[in-house]
């Protein structure tokens, strides 16, 4: 009886399990490589700047990515396309080449605003994307653009809700109108009619045979509901489905390179990984990592508003590229990398390790 | 039933199934013998089944389906063993049936998996297995008080850990849905055995049981003591 209880009592004392304090690595110990996809990385810019250029030219950045987009030129509501200066075009033109030379291909994502950089109102913007006029300008303008490039993209703010024609016309007038050349376009995430703003205005059945490729801007997941991550990786896979379900043209999902601080009063501006570092430095702040593996932090300003920052870095990053295995979105779907510069600086190296040859 | 009463019949049946076959040992004929054990081990899994989401699971944003995960690879465990068996003349052994539960040891990794696009965490520290030890067959040797016994036998087994899924900025536990994420195999285990008796019914006994198949083959395996109790 009592040798019973000894060997009771020895099991118990063994004890239970813990959590090791490493970081979880994705697929446990064998680890899961990344898929080799057509991955493209947009710089919010016409010209690249320092940190930006010496990223792209290493060969980390080069093994994982394949083509750069510009967003730039800027489409004006009186029909120009800034820049209109032939200098300025001149050294858009040379940035392209350099980018070319370095083994990329380079695409330019026309987009509009006004010369502050800022969206037209809905109702301006209604009257430019309905006129067949302001359609003929823009593509008249458009030309040079599209003959320094590899290809134009669509990047469009969002549109008025309910007038899908008109940027289905302005895709078709464009297609028309830069002959041979690529164009693509992208589209917000919709799962349903009416979820985000401005999606009721993309009719991808109809936008899918005018373009070579649909870049989903499965970006800024938490804009509207609190705090959060800037993407949830299962959100992006039901949006590239919904997709899918309309058109057959190769589709594109977007990974945000920046983050987001979520500041008092609904208050929130993008920051950059380096900027997210540096105010969690600055105020102490104890950086965890959220249920997608996008580290986050709370801090309070001078001003005692309260805070909330969400960013990414090469570990979460590197996992939801993982957990976009070819069963769950197939080998064809590529990746737009969004905002070069604002990124981890280990992401390409981490990446370049990590993807399946 | 409440937890700690569950925990304590757990405890208590073996320990009454043991004293029960002591009596019955002791006068039991020369040739057929019943005999008991209980045992504690600790095992070391090479690789951890993929576990298995039972049923789809839905999110604020989105409905999983069902379907596995990968591996989260090895996995320490420790566990008690209550057993039963029969001998005869001595020489052969025929183990009859047992059950066994294991529960994870140490520092274990949370582990990120991809269902269907979302990240999943594997919380590996949370392992249990439990495990029905089916009848199997043995040879037994006895010099003097030292006995050795080597049995291979059929084993059913379930392994699960809790796990969560990312919703944006919360995690959802998966368990808390209908079924929880978990493995089921059918497996051959081996058993070899050193004992030396402590009176004419006990004995104390060093084992090692290697997996030869239980989610996968040669598994790992365990190592232990046990308290037989049988002529």
């Amino acid at each position: 009886m009592r040798r019973a209880w000894l060997a009771c009592a020895a099991a118990a004392v063994l004890g239970c399990g813990s959590q090791s304090d490493t970081l979880g690595r994705f697929g446990g110990e064998q680890g899961t490589p990344i898929p080799k996809r057509a991955a493209s990385v947009l710089v919010p810019a016409c010209q690249l700047d320092a940190w930006q250029s010496e990223t792209i030219a290493s060969s980390a950045a080069k093994s994982v990515l394949g083509t750069v987009i510009l967003l730039c030129p800027t489409m004006r509501d009186d029909g120009t396309i800034a820049p209109a200066e032939s200098s300025a075009q001149h050294e858009l033109a040379q940035q392209v080449s350099q980018l070319r030379t370095l083994g990329y291909a380079v695409r330019l994502a026309v987009t509009m605003a006004d010369e502050l950089g800022q969206p037209y109102p809905a109702q301006t913007m209604q009257s430019s994307l309905g006129s067949a006029t302001w359609r003929a300008q823009i593509v008249a303008n458009a030309a040079p653009f599209a003959a320094m490039a590899d290809g134009l993209d669509l990047q469009l703010p969002p549109p008025p809700a309910g007038e899908p024609q008109d940027v289905t016309s302005l895709t078709a007038a464009l297609a028309h109108g830069i002959g041979g050349k690529h164009l693509g376009i992208f589209a917000p995430p919709s799962l349903k009619p009416g979820d985000v703003p401005g999606a009721d205005a993309y009719d991808l059945a109809s936008l899918g045979p005018l373009v070579d490729r649909v870049h989903l801007l499965t970006l800024d997941y938490s804009c509207c509901n609190g705090a959060g991550p800037t993407i949830d990786p299962g959100w992006a896979v039901d949006v590239e489905r919904t997709a899918r379900g309309s058109t057959s043209a190769p589709v594109d999902v977007s990974y945000p390179l920046y983050g987001w601080d979520f500041g008092p009063n609904g208050a929130s501006r993008s920051v950059s990984y380096l900027e997210a570092e540096q105010v969690a430095g600055d105020t102490h702040a104890t950086v965890r990592r959220g249920p997608t593996g996008e580290p986050f932090y709370d801090w309070t300003d001078t001003a005692g508003g309260s805070h909330e920052t969400w960013f990414d870095d090469a570990t979460s990053t590197s996992w939801a590229l993982a957990a976009w295995d070819t069963q769950t979105l197939p080998g064809d779907v590529g990746v737009v990398f969004w905002g070069l510069g604002s990124e981890d600086p280990q992401l390409w190296t981490t990446l370049a390790g990590e993807v399946m040859r | 039933m409440p937890r700690r009463a569950r925990a304590a019949l757990a405890c208590w049946l073996p320990l009454a199934g043991l004293l029960l076959v002591s009596r019955e040992s002791r006068a039991a004929g020369p040739d057929v013998h019943l005999e008991t054990s209980l045992d504690a081990r600790a095992m070391e899994l090479r690789r951890m089944p993929a576990m298995v989401l039972q049923s789809p699971y839905a999110t604020s944003v989105r409905t999983l389906p069902s379907g596995p995960l990968s591996s989260s690879g090895p996995q320490a465990l420790v566990g008690i063993t209550y057993d039963a068996g029969i001998a005869v003349a001595r020489r052969w052994m025929v183990p009859l049936f047992g059950l066994e539960f294991s529960w994870a040891v140490g520092s274990s990794p949370d582990v990120i998996e991809g269902l269907d696009g979302s990240i999943v965490h594997l919380h590996t520290w949370t392992s249990k297995m439990v495990t029905l030890l089916l009848p199997g067959f043995g040879v037994r040797a006895v010099h003097r008080r030292w006995m050795f016994d080597l049995s291979a036998r059929g084993v059913v087994s379930v392994a699960w850990m809790t796990a969560t899924v990312a919703d944006g900025s919360s995690s959802l536990d998966l368990s808390d849905q209908n079924d929880s994420v978990f493995a089921a195999t059918l497996g051959v285990r081996a058993d070899a055995e050193v004992c030396r008796r402590l009176d004419p019914v006990e004995r104390a006994c060093l084992f090692v049981s290697p997996a030869l198949y239980e989610f996968s083959a040669l598994n790992g395996g365990s190592i232990g003591l046990r308290w037989e109790v049988g002529p």
